[in-house]
Formats: structure tokens, C-alpha cells, sequence
């Protein structure tokens, strides 16, 4: 309130003095009682009391000094020596209303030059405040935790088992300690039954987050032991989906995987879960007394709230202390890696991650767009400046001083890029639901993306600077001429300012060093992304659909029962019609985080050493390889004979072959896989990719799912003829045919599974691409804008030259080599540039050098291309003018 | 004193709002009064500069009235109508009455 106490006192010196005066105390009384009213939820909005006050300096305060002035004139004598002061400062507001008066009026005599400008400025404004939206959103905002800064989550250490739990808990640089894990569960009974995601969590998790609920109560200590009721809170999203946003949800049941529990409360809107997409929470029951139950949990992440006048570091030196004492404890259960990455990381970064640095580079391209728009801008202005020579000498005749000129010019720029900005605020804002549908699904904090009070703000300071800059060195170029040059000067002086044509150069060389950066960022990632599409990812990915089926455990006990049902899910949908083939996986390829194991050759003698090896492995019916169209190389495919009472048996990829046996023939040999299971390995298929095309294959072996149960839930692939987004309809209830209560979530085509994982990329690539083309384009527009302006006032000494008997092409040469100076300048000094900051890409490109030769060949010589152009037409055309008329000219 | 200004709108009826409060006319509650009888809302500033301009040509009459508790101590402005003030609004009535006389019997006849 303090604050807003100051902002409004500033806005009061809008009115005269002597009006402040009397009643500056009882207007801010009034506009504090006003704005406490709105903050506390009645009569007006907080938003509404501000604007009126706004509204009201501006109005009152001007119309009453104006008024004060015009009295004052009226009356014929000076106003009151207690007003002098008063007097000046009214004169500095009212000056500056005559010059923003003066410059519209300059506007609307050159409408095409203003529009031109605001528009290249909202061009440029409205690129940089989309893009500072989304930094805003995902890495500024503080995250909606209280205090976020203390939160940390814990990395290497986790809730494995009682004995980290218990020391973690007493560690004395943490204040309290939750831990949290991922779960889906199917939900049955209310609309269409379907696996969502959620989260287990110790009952303190939201109480170390400090989230209030919206509705009804958090978990308490008593629901995390075993034998209490089964409780969930839900999400805001799943209360609103499945519950239609009912106030009565509190209390009522609902079954959600194998328990029927009771609603005890929703959480709000705003609140962002740890793991994005959870739609419910259910408290982990766990034996207080006997933390063993953690121990088959892997995967119990743990996020703590630091102890007061706790660091980061002084917690990650208690924690990692921990782990070494654990592993010297139990060396076997603990290994080295595992003590070296227990830190732990603020929160923060756990959930923003990589995007902070991909949206950082963002924003410094955008950046450069901006400054070649002011660039432009600057050009234009230079060049009106240089127009308004008499205009300027008459007004410094008749009195006014550099410094009221340079005002005056200075007003002109800003009003342009306030106007521009406000242009390009405008425009972002519309496209910004656009922009939000572009952003690839995994960016973090997606939901608080808009432009809120800090963005505009930003706008509003960006367009005033950039007002200033381009506004500036115009300003003073076009008030150093003296008043004998324009005013006196009706000789035919075929000489123009040199230092301005030198200052015009330097914005060109500027303009273009930048575009270059620009473009050969732009190509690098274009490149990759295109290496990207091309690379053969082992399987057919465009004709196959894919869902996820989630038989509840509850009612598939056994093997045989899941077996059953899956097979009777494959031969129902084989039936439908345009299904080519069937088949079911553990975990889609190219989605995300895939299982590994250590792995052994198994028929080697014991003690021969053998390197710390992983494999990936997924469980899979017979059908799936072939519907992924993945070829068997060697052996042969996993059958249905490979049931539990058969021997154990898997396929490997060809990776996986050279890896364990190098060029030896792999079939029949064995392997030992989770430390105690051995199989005979009876196929070899090929390489398919497992995470994105620009990741290296891994080992993997695939077991027949029946052989080995690990989760009932598989996901389907059908192998479709034609587009497999028009069959959905039919396979869904040929699933539902075999059993109509197994919920069947996330389908979608293979293609948009692949598409997912090569997102963030290809929004990199696209936008960054985007912003070259505007470079390229800004820079040529500027070139071919500087250089007409150059022929122009060059046109008399050409005419000169014709006359005198020079040949046309010589002196269109002669120009083009004077314009092509700086570009050359230019496109040195952006490839230096373009050298030193590629490497910031590095992490994003794929089988493309941060200095890759092509690149950095060919864009710079298009670019050079398109800046001779736009040189060579204006040199062109002046040279084709009659001499007599460019001679005649002034 | 030069001869009796005619009053503007807005001025007219912060004058008879001030008449009306009475005592304690301070900012706000002229302000209040005027939102309550004719419900248009009034801004902050609008009502003070037309305060001060009035008090400019002399027809209403401020000063800080007693140290009001709770407040931090700030003293608010009391206003007040003065003769001329009240001259004022009976002239601008009786000019406006005149005005409606003919207007009146032709609507009644309608």
C-alpha cells in the first residue's frame, strides 16, 4: 500500500502546485480508502480505481495548468512571485503537450513515413513482448508455493528405503521432508472409465509446499498409515472435468483403481502439482514403525522445504554426508554414483529445467530483430531529418535552441515508438493463445502464460528506450548544421553531409552483421531439424495408432486372466476392417523415459570380469514387432508358446548383439537380466529408436509379456491401412467388446507420439527461422531504404556526371561499390559474431557443428545477394535520370 | 466583487452538494452525496478542481477542520458556501426556471 501510496503522489505533481497544495492530502486519503475498499473485494476493481486516477491527472492536471497559463496571459502580468516556480515547471508540461501536438501534426502531413515506422516498431515491439511473455511465464513468475525459494528436491537420494528416510528426515538443514511418487489409476464409474495420472504422496507434502486447499481439507498423519479409509483430494482439472465443478464433491466416493475412496478435498487452480498432469493425490500408507514398504517403491522422489538460515549449500553438504555414511554402511545397496549426484536443486530448476536456457537465446534473438527494426526506424528518421533542414533552420532563427529542437525531435521518436509499442503489445497479445498452442507440451508452467502487468511494463519501457535510441543521434545530427548552410544555400553544392552518410553506414554495417547472426542461427537449427525428419527411426510410425489399455489388478489376478485378455483384444481387433496387425507393448518408443537393467552374459564362466552394462526392455505380445514393422534379422519372433511355463526367452536389437557378442552369431546365447533372471536370446531384430531421433540407440531386449508379468497395462499398436486417425472409433469398441470396464486412455497416432519428441526442436527451428526471415527482410528493406536516400541526394552530381559524358553503368558501379561498403563490413563482423554465439545452439543442434561450413557459406553470400540488390536498384534508377533534370535538381 | 458569474453544470451541483452535507462537507462525502442523489459517479479529481476552482471565484469557503483521529493525524478540508456562493444558485435557478416556463406548457400540451 506504501507503494501505491507513492505511485498516486507522483501522478498528483500533474496538478498545479498550488491545487497540490490543498488538496493532495485528502485526494490521497480518498485514493488509499478506495483502493483498500477494492483490494478487500468491494465496489470497484482495484484496476478501475487506478485508471480514474490516471485519468484524472491526466485530464484535470493538464487542463488546470493550461488554464493557470492562459490566466495568467489573459491578466497581462506575471503571475505571483509564490508561483514562479510553478511557473516553470507548468511550462515544461505545457511545452511538452505543443510538441506532442506539433508532432502528430508532422505525422499527418507525412502519413506514409509514420505508419512506416510505427509499424516496423510494433513489428519489432510485438515480437520481443511475445516472446518475454513466455520467459515470464515459465522462468520469472515465482512458483505459486509459498516462499518457493526454500523448496528443493532431492536428486540421488530418494525414498528407497527406511534407513535414507529416516536420516534424511533428521537432517537439520531441512525443515521438513516429503516424498511423492507417480501413480495412474483407473477411474471407473464416473463417465467413460479411464487410467489418469496422479500422485502418491506422504501426508506433509502440501503442508511443506504450504497449499491451502480449495475446497474441503489436506491429507492428516492418520491417512498415511495402513488400515485408515482410503482418501483422495483431487485436482482442480479433474473437479471440473469429471465432478462438474460441484461444491458438494466433499465426502462422496469414487473408485479409483482397486480402492474406494473418499473425496476429502480439491485443490485450486493455481496450484501446480510436482509432476505436471497429476489430477489427484492419495496419501502413501506406509507402517510409521517399519518403512520397508518404501523399499519396493523406487521412485519415491523427495522435495523438502529448507531449515531457516539453511543454504543450498550448506543442505547438499548435509545430504550428501548421508549418502556417503549409507554407503559406507552398505557399499552393495549403495553405489558411488548414486552418493555423487545426491544434491539437492531448488525447485525452480527441477521444474523449468533446460526451457530457462532455450528461452533465454530465444530472447536474445528477438532482441536482435528489435534492434534491426530500430535500426530502421533510426534510418527513416535520419532521412526525414535531413528533409526538414529548412524547417529546422527557420525555427532556430527565429529563437528556439538546440535543446528545444532536440526536444521537440526527441518527442517526435518517442510518441512514434509508444505508438509503435502500443501496436505491437496489441498484436501480441491477440496471437497469444496462438503461440501457447505452438509451444511443444512439455514446456513447464504452460498455464501461466500471458501477458500480465510485468510484461506490459516491460513493453512499456522497451518502447520508450527504443523511442530514445533511434531517436537520439537524428535528433542531434539534424540540429549541428549551422543556419548560413540550409537557409543561405542556394548555391548548387554538390557535396552532402558526410558525417551523416559515415553514421548512415555504420546503421547499415549494424543492421546486417545482426541479420547475419540471425539467419545462420536460424539455418543451423532449420538444418537439424531437417536431419532430424530424415533420420530412418526403424519402424513405420505413420500407419500405426496406438491407446493405452489399463485392465484394473484388482480383476486381472492372475497371468492367465491377462493373458486372456489381451489375446482377445488382439483378435477382435484384427477382425475390424483396415486392420493390418496387432499388438501390445510395456512402453511406446519416442515417449519419454524407458526402463533399463543391468544385464550379463549368462554363459560365461562367473568370475570373468564384465563390464557395468545397461539394456533398455520392454514387454510385448508376439504381434507387436510386426505391427511396428520392425524386421526380424536373425533367429525368429517371440510366439505365443512363449508362456510363463516355457522357457525364459527374449529378442535383442541389433544394438544390443554387437554390444554383448560383437560380430558373433547372438542366437542361443544367453543373458541375465535384473540380476537373477536368465533367458536364451532367439531373435535379432532391427534398430528401432527408443527416445528421439537425435538420441542414440540402446541395447534392448524384448520379452514376451505373459513370460515375465510386469504391469497389466500395455499399450496397443495397431498397424492401420490408411490414416490410422479414422479407424479409431472401431478398434475403441472392439477393445470395450472384450471387456467394457478396462479404461483406455491416450490415443493418438503413432505419428504424433514421434512428433511429440522432436517439439521442442522444431519450435526452436521454426521460430528461430521466423525471426531470419524478419531479419532478412527488416535489413534488405533498410538497405534498399538508406541507399534511395543516398542516390537521391546524390542525384545532381550524377547528373554532373552524365553531362559530362560518364558512362551510365560506370557510374551505377561506381555507386553500388560505395553501397556495398558497409554490407561487406556488415557481413564480416556479423560472422565473427555468428562464430562466437552459435555455440550457445550447441545443445540443441543434431549432426550440425555449431560452425557447420555450409551454413556459414551459404546464408551469408544470400544475404549478401539481397543487400546487393536493394543497393543495385536505387543506383540503378538515379542513373537513368535525364541529366538536365539532375542538375536541375535542388 | 464583479457581477454574479453564471455557474456551470458540474458546479452547480457540487455547490448544492456541499449545501446539502452541511457540516463536516469535506471531500469524500461531498463527492458520496452526489453519487447518492443523482447517481453519477464522481472522480477524485473532478470534484476537487471544481472545488477549487470555486473557491477561486469566491464561492465557497475552505479550511482545514480539526485533527481527525485514526488518520495518521491529516486534517481534512471542510467546505463551506459562501453568500455569493449562494447568490449564485439562486440566480442560475431562477435563470433556468424562466427557461423551463414556455418549454413546460408546451409538453403538458403534447
Amino acid at each position: 500500500m506504501r507503494f501505491a501510496t507513492g505511485v498516486y503522489r507522483l501522478l498528483l505533481l500533474a496538478y498545479p502546485r498550488s491545487f497540490r497544495r490543498r488538496f493532495a492530502d485528502s485526494m490521497t486519503d480518498t485514493f488509499v480508502d478506495d483502493l483498500a475498499n477494492a483490494r478487500r473485494g468491494g465496489g470497484t476493481a482495484a484496476w478501475k480505481v487506478w485508471m480514474w486516477a490516471i485519468a484524472d491527472a491526466v485530464r484535470f492536471g493538464t487542463a488546470e495548468r493550461l488554464e493557470a497559463v492562459r490566466r495568467a496571459l489573459r491578466r497581462g502580468r506575471a503571475p505571483e512571485p509564490g508561483h514562479s516556480l510553478e511557473r516553470s515547471r507548468d511550462s515544461i508540461v505545457a511545452t511538452i503537450i505543443q510538441d506532442i501536438r506539433y508532432a502528430i501534426r508532422g505525422f499527418r502531413k507525412a502519413p506514409g513515413f509514420a505508419l512506416l515506422a510505427a509499424l516496423t516498431l510494433a513489428l519489432g515491439v510485438g515480437a520481443n513482448t511475445s516472446i518475454f511473455s513466455l520467459v515470464n511465464g515459465v522462468v520469472l513468475r515465482p512458483l505459486p508455493y509459498e516462499r518457493p525459494d526454500e523448496i528443493v528436491t532431492l536428486w540421488g537420494i530418494d525414498g528407497r528405503s527406511k534407513d535414507v528416510m529416516m536420516q534424511v528426515r533428521e537432517a537439520s538443514s531441512l525443515e521438513g521432508v516429503a516424498g511423492y511418487s507417480y501413480v495412474a489409476l483407473g477411474l471407473i464409474g464416473v463417465g467413460e472409465a479411464e487410467e489418469i495420472p496422479g500422485l502418491e504422496i506422504t501426508p506433509n507434502h502440501f503442508a511443506i509446499l504450504s497449499v491451502p486447499p480449495a475446497l474441503g481439507r489436506i491429507f492428516t498423519e492418520e491417512e498415511g498409515v495402513p488400515g485408515h479409509d482410503p482418501v483422495v483430494i483431487l485436482s482442480h482439472d479433474l473437479w471440473q472435468a469429471r465432478f462438474g465443478a460441484d461444491d458438494a464433491v466433499v465426502g462422496k466416493r469414487i473408485q479409483l483403481g482397486s480402492e474406494l475412496r473418499t473425496i476429502v478435498g480439491v485443490m485450486p487452480a493455481a496450484h501446480q502439482p510436482l509432476i505436471r498432469g497429476t489430477r489427484f493425490w492419495i496419501p502413501k500408507t506406509v507402517d510409521p514403525s517399519d518403512f520397508s514398504d518404501y523399499a519396493g517403491t523406487a521412485g519415491t522422489s523427495l522435495v523438502a522445504r529448507l531449515a531457516p538460515g539453511a543454504t543450498l549449500e550448506s543442505a547438499g553438504a548435509e545430504v550428501r554426508g548421508i549418502a556417503g555414511r549409507l554407503r559406507a554402511e552398505s557399499p552393495e545397496v549403495y553405489s558411488e554414483e548414486w552418493v555423487a549426484a545426491s544434491t539437492p536443486e531448488p525447485l525452480h530448476r527441477t521444474i523449468v529445467g533446460d526451457a530457462e536456457r532455450i528461452l533465454w537465446v530465444l530472447l536474445g534473438a528477438v532482441g536482435f530483430v528489435l534492434l534491426i527494426a530500430c535500426t530502421n526506424v533510426a534510418n527513416l528518421l535520419l532521412a526525414r531529418a535531413g528533409a526538414r533542414r529548412h524547417e529546422i533552420a527557420v525555427r532556430t532563427a527565429l529563437g528556439a535552441s538546440r535543446g528545444r529542437v532536440v526536444r521537440q525531435l526527441l518527442t517526435e521518436s518517442t510518441l512514434l515508438g509508444l505508438v509503435g509499442g502500443a501496436l505491437g503489445v496489441g498484436a501480441a497479445a491477440l496471437s497469444m493463445t496462438l503461440l501457447v498452442q505452438w509451444l511443444p507440451r512439455e514446456t513447464p508452467r504452460l498455464e501461466a502464460i500471458a501477458v500480465d502487468g510485468r510484461v506490459l511494463a516491460v513493453a512499456l519501457v522497451v518502447s520508450l528506450l527504443a523511442g530514445l535510441s533511434f531517436g537520439l543521434a537524428p535528433a542531434f545530427r539534424a540540429t549541428r548544421q549551422t543556419l548560413q548552410g540550409p537557409l543561405g544555400d542556394s548555391s548548387r553544392s554538390a557535396t552532402s553531409g558526410r558525417g551523416r552518410h559515415r553514421f548512415q553506414n555504420g546503421l547499415v554495417a549494424t543492421e546486417i552483421a545482426l541479420s547475419v547472426v540471425l539467419v545462420v542461427a536460424a539455418g543451423l537449427m532449420l538444418k537439424s531439424f531437417w536431419k532430424m525428419q530424415s533420420v530412418d527411426l526403424g519402424f513405420h510410425a505413420d500407419e500405426v495408432l496406438t491407446m493405452r489399455l489399463s485392465p484394473p489388478p484388482s480383476r486381472y489376478t492372475s497371468v492367465a486372466e491377462f493373458e486372456e485378455y489381451y489375446r482377445g483384444v488382439q483378435e477382435e481387433v484384427g477382425a475390424v476392417p483396415g486392420v493390418l496387425a496387432v499388438g501390445a507393448v510395456s512402453g511406446l518408443p519416442m515417449s519419454g523415459g524407458q526402463p533399463a537393467t543391468l544385464f550379463r552374459l549368462a554363459d560365461v564362466p562367473e568370475d570373468e570380469d564384465q563390464p557395468r552394462r545397461y539394456s533398455n526392455f520392454q514387454f510385448v505380445t508376439p504381434g507387436y514387432l510386426r505391427s511396428m514393422g520392425i524386421p526380424l534379422v536373425a533367429g525368429r519372433w517371440l510366439e505365443d508358446s512363449d508362456r510363463q511355463d516355457a522357457p525364459m526367452v527374449g529378442v535383442v536389437n541389433q544394438t544390443m548383439a554387437r554390444e554383448a557378442w560383437g560380430d558373433e552369431d547372438p542366437i542361443g546365447r544367453r543373458l541375465q537380466l535384473f540380476g537373477h533372471i536368465d533367458l536364451t536370446v532367439v531373435g535379432v531384430v532391427g534398430d528401432a529408436h527408443q527416445f528421439a531421433p537425435n538420441v542414440e540407440i540402446r541395447p534392448e531386449v524384448y520379452f514376451s509379456a505373459t513370460q515375465l508379468p510386469w504391469a497389466s497395462t500395455l499399450y496397443l499398436t495397431v498397424h492401420t491401412d490408411g490414416d490410422p486417425a479414422d479407424l479409431i472409433a472401431s478398434v475403441k469398441s472392439a477393445v470395450w467388446s472384450v471387456d467394457a470396464d478396462v479404461p483406455v486412455s491416450r490415443i493418438r497416432p503413432m505419428e504424433d507420439v514421434v512428433a511429440g519428441s522432436v517439439a521442442v526442436t522444431r519450435f526452436v527451428a521454426l521460430l528461430l527461422g521466423g525471426f531470419g526471415a524478419l531479419a532478412l527482410v527488416l535489413a534488405s528493406l533498410g538497405v534498399y531504404g538508406v541507399m534511395s536516400y543516398v542516390a537521391g541526394q546524390r542525384t545532381q552530381e550524377i547528373g554532373i556526371r552524365l553531362a559530362l559524358g560518364a558512362d551510365a553503368n560506370q557510374v551505377v558501379r561506381a555507386s553500388m561499390l560505395r553501397g556495398m561498403l558497409p554490407v561487406a563490413v556488415g557481413l564480416v563482423l556479423g560472422i565473427a559474431g555468428a562464430v562466437a554465439s552459435t555455440r550457445l545452439l550447441s545443445r540443441l543442434l543434431f549432426e550440425v557443428e555449431a560452425t557447420d561450413l555450409a551454413t556459414f557459406a551459404v546464408l551469408p553470400v544470400l544475404l549478401a545477394l539481397v543487400a546487393a540488390a536493394a543497393v543495385w536498384l536505387p543506383a540503378r534508377r538515379a542513373a537513368s535520370v535525364d541529366p538536365l533534370v539532375a542538375l536541375n535538381t535542388e | 466583487m464583479a457581477k454574479t458569474k453564471y455557474l456551470g453544470e458540474f458546479e452547480q451541483t457540487i455547490l448544492l452538494a456541499v449545501l446539502r452535507v452541511g457540516d463536516g462537507a469535506y471531500g469524500s462525502a461531498i463527492r458520496k452525496e452526489v453519487e447518492a442523489c443523482t447517481g453519477r459517479k464522481v472522480t477524485h479529481g473532478a470534484a476537487y478542481i471544481t472545488l477549487d476552482r470555486l473557491e477561486a471565484k469566491g464561492l465557497v469557503e475552505s479550511e482545514l477542520g480539526s485533527s481527525a483521529p485514526g488518520r495518521g493525524g491529516r486534517r481534512k478540508r471542510l467546505f463551506e458556501v459562501t453568500p455569493d456562493g449562494v447568490k449564485a444558485l439562486r440566480a442560475s435557478r431562477e435563470a433556468l426556471s424562466k427557461l423551463w416556463q414556455g418549454v413546460e406548457e408546451l409538453s403538458e400540451e403534447s
